[in-house]
């Protein structure tokens, strides 16, 4: 047990030792010196200068700076913007709730819908709601949210005013200071958080339906079945549970994809989440809070798989012992 | 006596193959299962997906060990053609011809009998479809349609770029990590787990930001990162391959391992990973989409993303402007997609059965 977990965590932190380091050199290998990148015309300040050489410890050679960098970064010190004088830090924690109120939005859409709609499927399979479902889902799983996003806010805020459209979302913040927190009424969230939920949901439904029908086929609910338990009884109560181990490892495993997602459907609608914050930063080449972003998002995202592939190894010891034999 | 020692071997063994039987089972069933969901990733065309679904694969090469020796036997059978040998389907041709043309209009864009797509005032500004101007004209009179059809070049780079580094690169390195094991394959599945543990689109975006902005960035970019699936794909088939019989034979017969790999390995894994080219394509000009549409592709060339990015702008007076690309690069997208799942369950009869 211990070393499964164990041997995960290892490989946890490699990966963000990987990031770290792949980021950091990128910052610091940009042609010319990563003063003229991040100051940009006011390189020529010599003031600047001097202060960002030694905020970045450029006197130190690239490999001590790493480390020195390294530490500051897990003291919570992503150094300054160039753009806006608010740190690294705070400019990203006033986006995160939006981005997560997406997030969670989406991912609650996407269970809610594909659940209910795997099991109608397993029940009649191959009958028109089954059919329809394999090939509607298809199609959402090929359209990306650059995509879907516009084609459903023609539908639905120009053609039907039912949601706000691109650009009149509404939102409010918490909190004073340089940096409020951020966060969006449901009225304007609901859309992007559709767009968002659309892939998950097709792959979430999709798994589901073939673990369920292939749980239907087993001779626990045939048993169920003949001591009378009507259809829809059977499968709440016998076939869903044993059914759902592949749905609850996907819902993990993708919340990378519903991020990377997330980032994009908030520079359609948008919304001034972590997503605009990220490209208005790599427009304006600034490129700490870019590095910040990227080393935050990437240990997030290894974090939360390392969680998920725990707790499954913890829920189903045939995981476990499989890895361990291996 | 010496009956009953021999009963007792007998059954001693029995019950060991037993054993063996259901060890060999439950491996089978949980690549089965790792597998379905790479198959269903690989529909989502999602790299990230498809990579947690495959790395599933990486880390069970015992089980491998143990399928190779029965399990992959019996498809290996139907690869000779025993099994019954589904067609490619009409489907198949269709998506096939819709990506002949859109690679016939990425080549010779520039000699169609098509308004240049930068010539201000071609028609009427504005205009819905009509037979002179199919998908329409933008505010200026720009033709849509020849807008698209240049579009298509981007798309089409990014596309064979992607699918050449992922072959040769990809494909290379994983035959090799699989074949030879070693030190080799540790560091290929460490670097290949870090890229493919990460969602792509942040890598990509980061990498872009700090590369610069340009056409070649933008290829080379993608290129990377489309190679880490197809080296997974590479070096999973390749080490079930090479713990094969016939390889063994091979080796018995006195074959050096390079012989072994270009002869026996390097033909049964060249299926499979060019099996995946067509979804890896699709892949890649997914993200390269995603990257025009943020504004972050080559700045003055003509990609669907932007076109679309543009168009939404003008979404209340002009939804002709978003909605051509956007069709446009839908079917691309989906043909490709078809053409992978049809192209691999066609190569791969395991697919087909599972």
């Amino acid at each position: 047990m211990l070393s499964y977990v164990g041997w995960r965590f290892v490989r946890m932190l490699s990966v963000v030792f990987a990031v770290t380091l792949f980021t950091f050199f990128l910052l610091n290998l940009l042609p010319g010196s990563p003063i003229n990148a991040i100051l940009g015309p006011a390189a020529g300040d010599p003031a600047a200068r001097a202060e960002l050489t030694n905020q970045l410890g450029l006197n130190h050679p690239l490999f001590e700076r790493y480390f020195i960098w390294l530490g500051h970064a897990l003291h919570g010190n992503l150094g300054q913007s160039y753009v806006s004088d608010q740190s690294v830090t705070s400019a990203i924690a006033q986006r995160v709730p939006l981005t997560l109120e997406l997030m969670i939005m989406a991912e609650v859409i996407s269970l809610g819908l594909a659940i209910p709609m795997a099991m109608v499927c397993s029940l009649w399979p191959d009958k028109w709601f089954d059919k329809f479902t394999s090939g509607s889902t298809l199609l959402l799983l090929a359209l990306p949210a650059f995509i879907l996003g516009p084609a459903l806010i023609y539908l639905f805020a120009i053609r039907f005013h039912v949601f706000p459209a691109s650009g009149e979302s509404t939102w409010f913040t918490i909190g004073g200071g340089t940096s409020p927190t951020i966060i969006a009424t449901p009225q304007s969230i609901l859309l992007p958080a559709i767009v968002l939920s659309a892939g998950q949901l097709a792959l979430f439904a999709r798994v589901l339906r073939g673990d369920l029908l292939a749980t239907l086929k087993s001779e626990f609910i045939l048993m169920a079945r003949s001591k009378g338990f009507s259809r829809w009884y059977v499968l709440l109560h016998h076939a869903l549970r044993p059914s759902s181990f592949s749905l609850m490892s996907l819902v993990g495993l993708s919340v990378g994809g519903l991020l990377a997602g997330a980032l994009i459907v908030e520079n359609v609608f948008a919304l001034p989440g972590m997503g605009t914050l990220l490209i208005t930063s790599i427009e304006k080449r600034d490129y700490l809070i870019v590095q910040g972003m990227v080393v935050l998002i990437a240990t997030g995202f290894v974090t939360v798989n390392f969680v998920t592939d725990a707790l499954y190894g913890v829920l189903d010891p045939r995981v476990r012992r499989a890895r361990l034999i291996g | 006596m010496p009956d009953s020692s021999a009963e007792t071997e007998t059954r001693g063994r029995r019950r060991r193959s037993g054993l063996d039987a259901s060890v060999t089972s439950r491996a089978e069933e949980g690549l089965r299962a790792s597998l379905a969901v790479a198959a269903e990733a690989r529909e989502a065309a999602d790299l990230t997906m498809a990579a947690a679904a495959l790395e599933q694969l990486a880390p069970s090469d015992s089980q491998l060990e143990a399928l190779s020796r029965d399990a992959l036997s019996a498809p290996a059978a139907g690869m000779i053609g025993s099994g019954p040998r589904k067609g490619l389907g009409f489907g198949f041709w269709l998506a096939t011809s819709w990506m002949g043309l859109i690679v016939f209009a990425a080549i010779f864009d520039n000699i169609l009998p098509l308004p240049s797509p930068t010539q201000v005032l071609a028609g009427p500004p504005n205009q819905g479809p009509s037979w002179r101007f199919p998908f329409g004209t933008d505010l200026i009179g720009h033709d849509v349609f020849s807008q698209v059809v240049a579009g298509a070049r981007v798309s089409m780079l990014i596309g064979a770029s992607s699918v050449l580094a992922g072959l040769l690169i990809g494909g290379g390195i994983g035959i090799l990590a699989g074949f030879y094991r070693g030190t080799t394959d540790v560091i290929v599945v460490w670097v290949t787990d870090v890229l493919l543990t990460l969602p792509g689109l942040i890598l990509l975006l980061t990498l872009v930001a700090f590369l610069g902005q340009t056409l070649f960035n933008v290829l080379l970019a993608i290129a990377i990162l489309s190679i880490p699936a197809y080296a997974r794909i590479a070096r999973a088939t390749a080490l079930a391959v090479s713990q094969r019989d016939f390889v063994l034979a091979a080796l018995a017969l006195g074959a050096r391992p390079r012989r072994i790999l270009v002869r026996d390995v390097l033909p049964l894994v060249a299926l499979p990973i060019a099996s995946y080219a067509a979804i890896g394509a699709s892949i890649a000009i997914l993200a390269e989409g995603a990257l025009a549409y943020l504004g972050l592709g080559p700045p003055n060339s003509l990609s669907w993303g932007d076109m679309i990015a543009a168009g939404q702008q003008q979404l209340t007076t002009a939804p002709q402007l978003t909605f051509a690309p956007i069709i446009v690069f839908v079917v691309t997208i989906m043909a490709l997609n078809f053409m992978g799942q049809k192209a691999g369950a066609a190569l791969d009869p395991r697919q087909g059965r599972l």
